[in-house]
């Protein structure tokens, strides 16, 4: 039962359950229907679901836009406007695919019309890098994975913009090889090769030893 | 069952160190000033159509509706009368014009109008003189006496032309009848006209002056009966008017 409610809502596209049923069938439901459920309750106004899919999705969001941007004002602005353009497109939209995709094609089709627009954004970097240690740690592990992490980071903004967003894709939203592919717009081969080379320079940077960075 | 195909494919392209340590220093989170415009601006977004326009619908409503009854009203105002409409004959239609101005009044018109004019907006049939030309057209006297002035006296100084040929063509006795038809559609014409004579109304009755010019009127266009007929009313209404 909970099933047949659930493809309603995912297929039926104008024709939305009652808020209560889909409450109801909410439990059962995996994290990518539900997010798609959420965004129709939205659509047929219901705020506190935008606020819930809000809160999922917005830290990921910031973070892969930040380390995508290299520059926080420019994230910041492109996060709005992605959330901006989410808010508009309630009328319109339909759970043909993962609202998550859906999510961060939007952030990077904003993205690519930001270089577009502004071809300066590859040369600044605006984000310091991680200097806190974990407090639980011994002195020695904490210097070590606080080097880790700035190696990391500092290797991660070295990377093609390319590169850089499959990697973000797959950490930040979770996709797949499969949905970064749609995401980005190429291939899943050409995908897979990218966030290889990406891992591959990001495990070099991290076994470097230390003093040579 | 395909994410978990996918997970797995995946994961020989991602690795664990790296994903540790990434997470590990990933813990930004969006800045309070951005999650509240965005939440408001999402809010705002959800609010029904017609509460949004609520505000200002209303009053928008109220200025349509005494912008559209001023309008109204001035256009009921400045509506010609019917008898302003007069029909051109170079554009075979009927056209409005302005009835207070004198300049705009045909000088026929003034000529034939013999009673008093009548208040703008009423109608009077004794006030309306038969053009035969008119007649066979089914246009009013009024719309006949607008017709442009030159035209009309090139027509009768054609057909007195054509009269005084005939004379000249024709005998002496039958000169005579010629005449004799002359007064006889003299004759019809003045019993035309008394027909469609005008009377003296309501608003010339109201001051025994008036009166007294509409009965000298009546008098000069031939309608002694009338005038006599006013002259005895005038008296009964006015009994203390000096009636020369």
């Amino acid at each position: 039962m909970g099933m047949v409610a659930n493809l309603q809502v995912m297929t039926a596209g104008h024709l939305v359950l009652p808020r209560r049923a889909v409450l109801a069938y909410a439990p059962r439901m995996d994290k990518a229907q539900e997010d798609s459920a959420l965004m129709l309750r939205y659509r047929d106004g219901d705020v506190a679901a935008f606020e819930l899919l809000y809160k999922r999705h917005n830290d990921a969001l910031y973070r892969y836009l930040m380390r995508l941007c290299r520059h926080r004002d420019t994230a910041e602005d492109i996060f709005q406007d992605v959330w901006g353009k989410i808010i508009k497109a309630r009328d319109t939209y339909r759970p043909t695919a993962k609202f998550t995709t859906f999510l961060y094609r939007v952030a990077h089709n904003c993205f690519i019309d930001h270089i577009r627009r502004n071809k300066r954004h590859t040369q600044t970097v605006d984000i310091e890098p991680d200097n806190q240690p974990d407090p639980g740690d011994l002195p020695e592990m904490q210097t070590e994975r606080s080097l880790a992490r700035r190696r990391l980071q500092a290797a991660l903004q070295e990377l093609p913009d390319e590169q850089r967003d499959v990697f973000l894709l797959r950490e930040e939203a979770g996709l797949s090889l499969e949905q970064i592919a749609a995401v980005t717009g190429s291939n899943r081969e050409t995908t897979k090769s990218r966030l290889r080379y990406a891992v591959n320079k990001l495990r070099t940077a991290i076994d470097e030893p230390v003093g040579t960075s | 069952m395909t994410d978990e195909r996918n997970t797995r494919q995946s994961s020989a392209e991602t690795d664990p160190l790296v994903t540790r340590i990434y997470r590990e220093g990933a813990d930004e989170s969006a800045p309070e000033r951005l999650n509240r415009a965005i939440l408001k601006k999402a809010e705002k977004a959800a609010r029904p159509r017609y509460q949004r326009f609520n505000s200002w619908a209303r009053p928008m409503a109220w200025a349509a509706t005494a912008v559209l009854s001023v309008a109204l009203v001035l256009e009921i105002r400045n509506a010609p009368t019917p008898e302003s409409a007069i029909f051109d004959d170079s554009a075979g239609k009927f056209e409005m014009q302005e009835t207070d101005s004198p300049a705009n009044t045909p000088a026929d018109q003034l000529e034939e109008s013999v009673a008093p004019a009548t208040p703008p907006g009423r109608t009077s049939k004794a006030n309306t003189v038969v053009y035969p030309q008119a007649a066979k057209t089914g246009l009013t006297a009024k719309q006949a006496a607008s017709k442009p002035e030159p035209e009309k006296r090139q027509r009768d100084d054609v057909q007195q032309n054509r009269v005084a040929e005939q004379e000249l063509a024709t005998p002496a006795s039958s000169i005579g009848e010629l005449k004799l038809k002359d007064t006889e559609m003299a004759v019809q014409g003045v019993a035309a006209t008394s027909i469609e004579a005008p009377d003296c109304d309501e608003s010339v009755t109201a001051s025994p002056e008036t009166w007294l010019e509409c009965i000298a009127n009546l008098e000069e266009a031939g309608l002694a009966d009338k005038a006599g007929l006013q002259r005895e009313r005038l008296h009964e209404a006015f009994p203390d008017f000096n009636l020369r």
